[in-house]
């Protein structure tokens, strides 16, 4: 994936420095298109609210930002930024004071923000604009564990970015926006939606796993995502040779386990395949933590395709009003789509 | 240049992949043509391909859904199908392996399940070509077939957390060479000293579809001087 972002010369190199983190690293939405070399895609599990951090903040959907993973986090920079906050988080405190998150916000330099996880969902986006400063190998800045590549954030951390934001674009006036950009809100139920699986008719009463509520096991991960069995019998479904998987498919193991197969999925599998998640709820799944209930439901194909222009149809909405919003302040040189 | 005689199925994959699966009597044949298929639509970002996986007999194709669809991806395929066939012109490398050992530590097991010695093991393992399929994960795995051990060789009872970089292993009547530190259910009957992917370089790796390995057997002591990467010795 090339990287489309170019700037100008005068930019703020502005620093955050992080206070307080769990889990985070430097993200962005990964290295798709390398199933060639057997690399996977990884990059952020929610996509959709990846893209929506960046969409918020003027940035192309692609460069980098910041995944938070089931933790609180504390920063404060010092400069001007322009971020945003998407995903799980629920509440962002800009020097103790709430902000809504899914919403373009001034940090005035000194700031102290503080995002605290939420109690359902599990990753929360920061958009920045500009260009964070992180190693890209493969054209992404992506972490991929078989790569031995990833920018973990720790307390401590310094992170640059350049931007145009701050240099003759805001003076005094910090305003306020209100995109009530289209997002999730997560429980501790999860219903998903997916079209039916190459192999369904290998496997004696496959089409059950639609009837069922599913727990998230603990040993998920980004490669796979673990559901218990709930005594559910798939029968045996014999030797598969490996063959390209996509990222969503519902794979049923040995032990008659399901495995969904998240970004950071091996490119080919030999296990059948009894359901293949929307796109939508790939996304969706990747907030799902261990002990959330999982019931995934039938669809047609051609709903899954709707579900899905109606996604797009938001974000590039989204994109639009941010747009016009931007060029109306005369922050042309903040936006990069 | 033979004319394929090949039918194929086209299966949707979720709402932005399909499967094809090549159908011919012959195992070559079928591979030809996945490889075929997949060598003329990989990188095709242009009409909305978004990545391309051509196994064994199968390829796996995702797409941007945006752009295009299951049945226009259907028609690309179906056309690309009817093309003739190129056979392809096998590079040939010769890849050294310390076998047994800490280096290959299920070669015992392999043995007995074959019921032959773990010298036997290597020399089937060592005496003929590989064939590699396709490259697969993690990152440039090549997956071969070609030697035959009597039995078709199981997979581990309990997966391995960490296979070594380089571990050399086999399953079925498959060999796959990890390059990269990765969990595995494979059995490791060996380990090259000779680092197969390169982030740095162009290509990353020597290999591609259709190229012959022939793995040759070194001393532990001679570990060391084969511990460089896949340009820098000549393999």
């Amino acid at each position: 994936m090339e990287s489309v972002i170019s700037y100008g010369e005068n930019m703020i190199t502005a620093s955050i420095s992080i206070e307080r983190v769990g889990y985070a690293v430097v993200q962005d939405l990964g290295r798709p298109g390398l199933a060639k070399l057997g690399i996977s895609a990884n990059g952020a599990g929610d996509q959709v609210s990846a893209r929506l951090a960046n969409i918020l903040v003027g940035n192309h959907e692609v460069a980098a930002m910041i995944e938070v993973i089931s933790s609180d986090v504390a920063f404060s920079t010092d400069a001007e930024l322009l971020i945003s906050v998407t995903g799980a988080a629920k509440t962002v405190f800009v020097d103790d004071l709430p902000h809504g998150t899914h919403e373009t916000l001034v940090i005035a330099a000194g700031s102290r923000v503080v995002i605290p996880g939420s109690d359902f969902g599990q990753r929360t986006y920061i958009g920045v604009n500009g260009e964070l400063q992180g190693k890209r190998v493969l054209g992404s800045v992506a972490p991929d564990t078989f790569l031995e590549f990833g920018q973990r954030l720790i307390s401590g951390s310094k992170l640059e970015v350049q931007t145009n934001f701050g240099r003759e674009t805001i003076g005094n006036e910090y305003p306020v926006f209100r995109f009530l950009a289209a997002h999730e809100t997560y429980s501790k139920n999860f219903n998903l939606t997916a079209t039916l699986g190459p192999d369904i008719s290998r496997l004696k009463n496959g089409e059950k796993i639609f009837a069922q509520s599913f727990d998230v096991l603990p040993q998920s991960d980004h490669v796979g995502m673990r559901l218990n069995g709930t005594g559910l019998d798939l029968g045996a479904a014999g030797e598969i040779l490996s063959r390209g998987v996509p990222i969503g498919a519902v794979e049923v193991a040995p032990s008659g386990e399901l495995i969904i197969l998240l970004r950071g999925r091996l490119v080919t599998a030999g296990y059948p395949v009894v359901a293949v998640l929307t796109k939508g709820s790939i996304d969706k799944v990747s907030q799902a933590r261990a002990g959330d209930q999982i019931t995934i439901s039938l669809i047609e194909m051609s709903k899954a395709q709707l579900e899905l222009q109606e996604i797009e149809g938001k974000i590039t909405n989204t994109k639009t009003r941010v747009e016009n919003a931007f060029r109306s302040r005369g922050w042309e040189a903040l936006l990069s789509f | 240049m033979t004319k394929m005689k090949t039918t194929f199925t086209c299966q949707e994959y979720g709402d932005s992949a399909v499967l094809i699966n090549i159908e011919n009597d012959d195992y070559e044949t079928r591979w030809l043509a996945a490889q075929s298929l997949g060598d003329a639509l990989r990188d095709r970002s242009n009409i909305g391909i978004v990545d391309l996986v051509a196994s064994f007999q199968t390829v796996f194709i995702s797409f941007n859904a945006l752009v295009t669809s299951h049945e226009a991806v259907f028609q690309i395929v179906k056309e690309h199908l009817q093309a003739d066939l190129v056979p392809r012109t096998p590079n040939h490398f010769k890849l050294p392996v310390v076998y047994g050992d800490a280096y290959g530590p299920h070669i015992k097991q392999v043995a007995e399940i074959c019921g032959i010695s773990p010298a036997e093991v290597i020399e089937i393992h060592s005496s003929q070509d590989w064939v590699v399929r396709f490259i697969g994960s993690p990152v440039g795995a090549p997956m071969m077939d070609g030697p035959k051990f009597p039995v078709s060789v199981p997979r581990l009872q309990t997966p391995v957390t960490r296979m070594e970089p380089g571990s050399v292993a086999v399953s079925g009547l498959q060999c796959v060479i990890y390059n990269a530190p990765s969990p595995g259910g494979w059995q490791v009957i060996g380990r090259t000293p000779v680092k197969l992917f390169d982030l740095e370089a162009s290509p990353n790796m020597p290999f591609q579809a259709g190229d012959r390995i022939r793995f040759k057997p070194i001393k532990q002591s001679d570990w060391d001087s084969w511990n460089q990467l896949f340009h820098t010795v000549k393999i």
